[in-house]
C-alpha cells in the first residue's frame, strides 16, 4: 500500500539538509551575534561631558593614574572626583560650554554622572591592583585608550577572555613600570625589564578554579 | 524550489553578518541576553543609590571625623610642627618604611611623572604640557632651579603638594602620604642635578 505519492521520497533527505543548514546557521547566530565579543565591544555612551582621552591622555601626555588615582591601591579604578578636572579647568576653558556640568558638579557639589562602560555582572569579582601589580596594562584590557575622543569597550570581558590570559598569562605580561605605557610592546624590554618580566610570571598564580572569580 | 530557499536564507545569513560585524561601535547598552545575578541587591562603587537622599553609594566624608588611614602626627600628615613650622627635612620613619632613601627617590620618579610632569615637566622646569598646550599664563608653574625653592624646607614643598598653592591645585586627595615626601625627596634630587649641570 502506498500512503505517500511517489515525489514525496525526496522529503527526508531534504529535511535532513534542512536541519543541517538551518542548525549550522542557528548556532552561527547564536555564537556570533549572542556572545559578549559582538554585544559588549564597541559600547560607547554618550557622556555628560565631551571629555576627551585622545586629548588628556594623548596629546597632553597625562598618566592614567593621574585621574583614576585609586587603580593601584583598590580593586575599581573609578571615575575622577570633580576636584581632578577643576585643578586644571578653574583656569583653563574657563568659558567653555562643553564645560558647564564639571563647573556646575563644582558649584552644587552634586557629583558629573558619568555612564559607566566597563562592568562586569555583580557576580565576578575584579581587582585591579592585583593585576597591575602583576604586570598586566591597561591596554591589554582596555585598549588604546590614548587615541580615544570618546571610550568605547575594546575587549568582551568574557569568562573566556578573563581565562584565556589566566590560563597562560605570558604574552601579557609587562614590567610593572610599564603598566600605563599605552605604546609599549614586548619587544621593547630591556635586559633589565626582561628579567623582571620572568620574575612576575614566577610570581603569578591567576586563578582558574570557580571561586576565584565568583565569590 | 527548496534548493532555492536554501540559498535565499543563506543569502539573507551571509549579507546580515557582513552588515553587522563585532565590535561596532554603538552609544546604545549592550543586550545581555542571560541576566540571572547580574545586578545583585548591593551598591557598586560609585553608583548612584537611591537610599541616600544625596544618591550616592560611596558617602563622603562625615565633617569632624577623620578617615582610619589618616596619618596623627602633624609633622608626617602636614609638614608642619605644633608651632607650624615647616620640617627641615624628610622625616626618619618614611625614609626607613621605605627602606632607603634610594627606593624612596625611584617611587618619587614614578609619582612625580604621574602627578607633576603635566604642568611642572620632566625637569622641572615649568615646561610641562598643560602650559604649552592651553597657553593660560596662571597654570604655567616657577621652575624648581631657583635659589628661593632650593633653600625652602622640605615641609614646605610637602605642605605645596597636600594643600596646593594659590594657582596650583592641591594634591592630597589623591597621593597618600608617604608618596608626598617621597615626590619631595626626587624634587629635590632633581635640583641638585640641575645644579650639577650649571
Ligand atoms: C584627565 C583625567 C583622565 C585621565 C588622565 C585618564 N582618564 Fe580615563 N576617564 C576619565 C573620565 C572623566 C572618565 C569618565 C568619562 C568617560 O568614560 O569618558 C574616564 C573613563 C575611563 C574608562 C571607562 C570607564 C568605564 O566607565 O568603563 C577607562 C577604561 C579609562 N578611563 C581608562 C583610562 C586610561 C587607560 C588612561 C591612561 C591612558 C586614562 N583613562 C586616563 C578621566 C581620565
Ligand atoms: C586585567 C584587565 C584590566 C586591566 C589591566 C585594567 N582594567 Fe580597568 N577594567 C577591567 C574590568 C574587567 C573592568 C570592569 C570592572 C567591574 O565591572 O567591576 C574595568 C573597569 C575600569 C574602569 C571603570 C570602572 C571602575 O572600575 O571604576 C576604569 C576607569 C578602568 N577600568 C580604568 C583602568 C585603568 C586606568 C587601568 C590601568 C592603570 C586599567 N583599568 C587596567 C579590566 C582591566
Ligand atoms: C592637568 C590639567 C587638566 C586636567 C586635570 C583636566 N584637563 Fe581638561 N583640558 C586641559 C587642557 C590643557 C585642555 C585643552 C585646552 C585648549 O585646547 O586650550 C583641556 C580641554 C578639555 C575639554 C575641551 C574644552 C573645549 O572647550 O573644547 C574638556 C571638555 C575637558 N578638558 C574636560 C575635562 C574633564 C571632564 C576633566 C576631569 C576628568 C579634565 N578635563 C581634567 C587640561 C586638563
Ligand atoms: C591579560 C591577563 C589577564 C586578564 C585578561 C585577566 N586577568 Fe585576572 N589575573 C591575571 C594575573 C597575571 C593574575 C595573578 C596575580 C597574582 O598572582 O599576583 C590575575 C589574578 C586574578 C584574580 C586573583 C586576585 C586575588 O585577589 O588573588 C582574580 C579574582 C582575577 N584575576 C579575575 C579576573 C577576571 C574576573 C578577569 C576578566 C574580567 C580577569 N581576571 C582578566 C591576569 C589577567
Ligand atoms: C577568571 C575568572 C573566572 C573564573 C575562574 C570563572 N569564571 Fe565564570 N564568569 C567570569 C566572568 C567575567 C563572567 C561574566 C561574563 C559575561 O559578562 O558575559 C562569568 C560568567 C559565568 C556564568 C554565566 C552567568 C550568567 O548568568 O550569564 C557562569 C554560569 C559561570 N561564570 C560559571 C563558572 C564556573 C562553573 C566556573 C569554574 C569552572 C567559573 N565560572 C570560573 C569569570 C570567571
Ligand atoms: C595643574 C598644574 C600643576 C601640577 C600638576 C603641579 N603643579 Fe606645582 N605649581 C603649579 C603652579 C601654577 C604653580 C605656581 C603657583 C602660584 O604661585 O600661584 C606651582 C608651584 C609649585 C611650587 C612652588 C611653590 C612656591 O612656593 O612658589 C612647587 C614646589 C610645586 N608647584 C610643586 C609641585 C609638585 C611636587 C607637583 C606634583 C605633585 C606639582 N607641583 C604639580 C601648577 C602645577
Amino acid at each position: 500500500m502506498q500512503i505517500f505519492p511517489k515525489s514525496l521520497n525526496l522529503l527526508p533527505l531534504v529535511a535532513a539538509l534542512g536541519v543541517a543548514v538551518g542548525g549550522g546557521i542557528a548556532t552561527f547566530v547564536v555564537v556570533y551575534y549572542f556572545s559578549p565579543r559582538f554585544l559588549y565591544v564597541g559600547y560607547e555612551p554618550e557622556q555628560p561631558v565631551p571629555y576627551s582621552h585622545r586629548l588628556h591622555a594623548g596629546q597632553l601626555g597625562m598618566d592614567c593614574r593621574y585621574c583614576h588615582a585609586n587603580v593601584e591601591r583598590s580593586f575599581e579604578a573609578m571615575v575622577p572626583p570633580t576636584q581632578t578636572c577643576m585643578g586644571c579647568h578653574a583656569q583653563i576653558r574657563t568659558e567653555s560650554a562643553r564645560l558647564q556640568p564639571v563647573r556646575d558638579s563644582w558649584t552644587s557639589g552634586e557629583p558629573v554622572e558619568w555612564v559607566r562602560i566597563h562592568n562586569v555582572p555583580d557576580h565576578v569579582f575584579f581587582d585591579h591592583s592585583v593585576h597591575l601589580s602583576a604586570g598586566v596594562g591597561c591596554a591589554t584590557c582596555h585598549g588604546r585608550v590614548d587615541r580615544m575622543e570618546v571610550v568605547a569597550q575594546a575587549e568582551p570581558l568574557s569568562m573566556s577572555w578573563c581565562l584565556d590570559c589566566h590560563r597562560d598569562p605570558e604574552p601579557y605580561l609587562r614590567p610593572t613600570s610599564r603598566i600605563t605605557d599605552m605604546d609599549w610592546t614586548p619587544e621593547d624590554a630591556t635586559e633589565a625589564e626582561r628579567t623582571e618580566m620572568v620574575a612576575l610570571l614566577d610570581r603569578a598564580t591567576p586563578p582558574e578554579n570557580c571561586s576565584g572569580c565568583h565569590r | 524550489m527548496s534548493r532555492s530557499l536554501i540559498a535565499a536564507v543563506l543569502a539573507i545569513a551571509g549579507a546580515s553578518s557582513l552588515a553587522a560585524c563585532q565590535g561596532q561601535h554603538s552609544s546604545e547598552p549592550p543586550i545581555v541576553p542571560i541576566r540571572n545575578m547580574h545586578e545583585q541587591p548591593r551598591y557598586d562603587a560609585q553608583e548612584a543609590a537611591t537610599y541616600f537622599t544625596d544618591g550616592r553609594a560611596m558617602r563622603p566624608i562625615v565633617e569632624h571625623t577623620v578617615a582610619q588611614e589618616m596619618e596623627i602626627d602633624p609633622i608626617l600628615e602636614d609638614g608642619v610642627d605644633e608651632n607650624l613650622d615647616y620640617a627641615p627635612t624628610i622625616p626618619d620613619e618614611v625614609v626607613a618604611g621605605f627602606d632607603g632613601m634610594e627606593a624612596l627617590l625611584a617611587r618619587g620618579q614614578t609619582r612625580f611623572d604621574i602627578y607633576c610632569v603635566p604642568c611642572h615637566g620632566a625637569l622641572g622646569d615649568g615646561e610641562g604640557m598643560v602650559p604649552e598646550v592651553s597657553n593660560v599664563a596662571t597654570i604655567r608653574p616657577p621652575t624648581f632651579h631657583d635659589d628661593r625653592i632650593r633653600h625652602m624646607p622640605d615641609g614646605q614643598l610637602y605642605a605645596t603638594i597636600r594643600n596646593g598653592l594659590r594657582n596650583m591645585p592641591a594634591y592630597g586627595h589623591v597621593v597618600p602620604v608617604r608618596d608626598r615626601w617621597a615626590i619631595v625627596g626626587y624634587v629635590r634630587a632633581l635640583q641638585l642635578s640641575q645644579m650639577d649641570g650649571q
